[in-house]
């Protein structure tokens, strides 16, 4: 059983860096509605003992990300211990601290983003990324046609924004189902709309109309 | 070499049986082979769902060697592609299968020439229902979004788990102190956790190849008898809280809508499905078929 020790509070509370306070309480309560000693989704599945420490753990989460102050010396540290790249940069990154992952050569951020950039100069991928966005709809596997055009891996993805990798998967396969959670599918699709570079609230709105359609 | 699906999930009268019985005669109607297996040896009821009375020889004939070939212990059933083998004539003490059985039987359900092999799995969690589990590494979990239920199957994953890691262990050339420790004292409370950071002490060359072996087990939840009142995310949130506290993968398929209806199907000896197509879970139990065959490399 892994516990929560390898996780920043952002990443405990799945939620990305530039969270605001809505997108914090509501991952709060989602957190507790999990991890909570009446949660039906672990009951039993941890000793008393770590279960108490899980919850504690959350807590300390949550009061100091709601905390302006606390959360600024909290993300000050994350950087000083080069636990995640730069302040105010659009792309804040979780570097991660699992040594498995950081054997793999890492690419550099800054490196995708302008990479993607450069693949937008190409007058084809420009417009098919506008005509995508355009639509009422947009499905994963628009997204899915985009992000090859642009040359990015889904491993890279999952290495900048820590959205599991089967879940990128099920987002681009349109397999509604075995999504997450509202909450947690926004904030994946607009790390994902950041990194190929797209206006992220279209495709959340896009999206979600699709699969909204597609029911029933 | 058929796709091997066991169904499992701890606790008993969650509807493994109904499930199994009900999955295998959609993925049937689309056109693939299909074989049930009974494998709740000494509380079979699997014909039951299926509104068959098994006079003729099941799984009995093969163990006890009347019939080489489990093969031909495959009842047809009145439904087109779907066979059934049963464990209901087998002997009183069958629920006590000898090592050297479970092999040979497992070694024959791995051969049977089907698309697929639906193993309905017994509650608990005894080593001979843990290894029919992991006979394949894409096995379903049934459970009701009651706590009893979910306590047994947060059970069976875990004791799945620490057996595979064992199995893992046992044949992969670890160092003797791990492999000592772990099979042979056989400390009681050596938690699947204990074991991995055994291995960070003592072999820690071996950590991620542990890991990326668990990391195949695939497990894929079902909630069954799913009622009104039920947490509508609670699948969702079983999926999450597995994959973030286990190195293995977990999917959720879906709910089944509870049906009052299904003891008076098994009365009548129809199959649920097609006594009441219209019903609510008998569209839950489509679109998990669905999804099923979608997820599943023979699909």
């Amino acid at each position: 059983m892994k516990a929560f020790e390898a996780q920043n509070y952002y990443q405990l509370l799945k939620i990305p860096m530039d969270a605001d306070l809505i997108t914090i309480k509501r991952a709060y309560r989602e957190a507790l509605s999990i991890y909570g000693e009446e949660a039906l989704a672990t009951y039993s599945l941890f000793p008393e003992e770590q279960r108490t420490q899980l919850l504690q753990t959350i807590e300390t989460a949550f009061h100091t990300l709601i905390d302006t102050h606390r959360r600024t010396v909290y993300d000050q540290m994350l950087r000083d211990s080069g636990q995640v790249h730069e302040a105010h940069d659009p792309m804040r990154t979780i570097r991660t601290s699992d040594a498995s992952s950081s054997r793999i050569a890492t690419c550099d951020p800054q490196d995708l983003r302008s990479r993607v950039k450069e693949k937008y100069s190409d007058e084809k991928i420009r417009s098919m990324a506008d005509q995508i966005i355009a639509k009422d709809q947009i499905s994963g596997l628009e997204l899915k046609c985009l992000r090859e055009e642009l040359g990015v891996e889904i491993s890279e993805i999952f290495k900048e924004m820590r959205i599991p990798k089967s879940t990128l998967n099920h987002i681009e396969a349109d397999e509604y189902a075995s999504l997450p959670v509202e909450v947690y599918l926004k904030s994946f699709l607009k790390s994902y709309a950041q990194i190929l570079q797209v206006d992220s609230q279209r495709v959340i709105e896009g999206y979600f109309r699709r699969i909204a359609l597609s029911d029933g | 070499m058929p796709e091997i699906l066991p169904i499992g999930g701890g606790k008993g009268g969650v509807g493994k049986s109904f499930i199994s019985a009900n999955l295998g005669a959609l993925i049937a109607k689309r056109g693939k082979r299909v074989v049930l297996v009974d494998l709740d040896l000494g509380a079979s009821n699997l014909h039951s769902f299926l509104g068959i009375t098994p006079h003729r020889d099941g799984l009995n004939s093969f163990l006890n060697k009347k019939s080489s070939c489990l093969e031909n212990v495959a009842l047809p059933t009145d439904h087109a592609n779907l066979y059934f083998i049963s464990s209901v004539n087998c002997s009183m003490e069958i629920a006590n299968l000898y090592h050297a059985q479970k092999l040979k039987l497992l070694t024959a359900i791995a051969k049977l020439p089907f698309d697929y092999v639906l193993l309905d799995l017994g509650a608990g969690t005894n080593f001979n229902t843990l290894d029919f589990f992991l006979t394949s590494n894409q096995g379903v979990i049934v459970c009701t979004p009651d706590p009893t239920s979910i306590e047994n199957a947060f059970r069976f994953i875990k004791a799945a788990y620490l057996r595979s890691i064992k199995h893992v262990i046992k044949s992969n050339g670890f160092c003797e102190t791990i492999k000592n420790a772990v099979l042979e004292n056989e400390t009681p409370s050596m938690t699947a956790s204990n074991i991995i950071d055994m291995v960070i002490r003592h072999d820690p060359a071996k950590e991620e190849f542990l890991r990326e072996r668990i990391s195949h087990i695939k497990f894929h939840f079902i909630l069954n008898q799913f009622r009104k009142n039920s947490d509508p995310a609670l699948g969702e949130k079983l999926k999450m809280v597995c994959n973030r506290h286990f190195y293995s993968c977990f999917e959720f398929l879906g709910n089944i809508r509870f049906e009052e209806r299904v003891p008076s199907a098994i009365v009548s000896k129809k199959l649920f499905i097609r006594e009441h197509p219209e019903a609510a879970a008998a569209s839950d139990l489509y679109r998990i078929a669905e999804q099923l065959l979608q997820k599943l490399p023979g699909g």
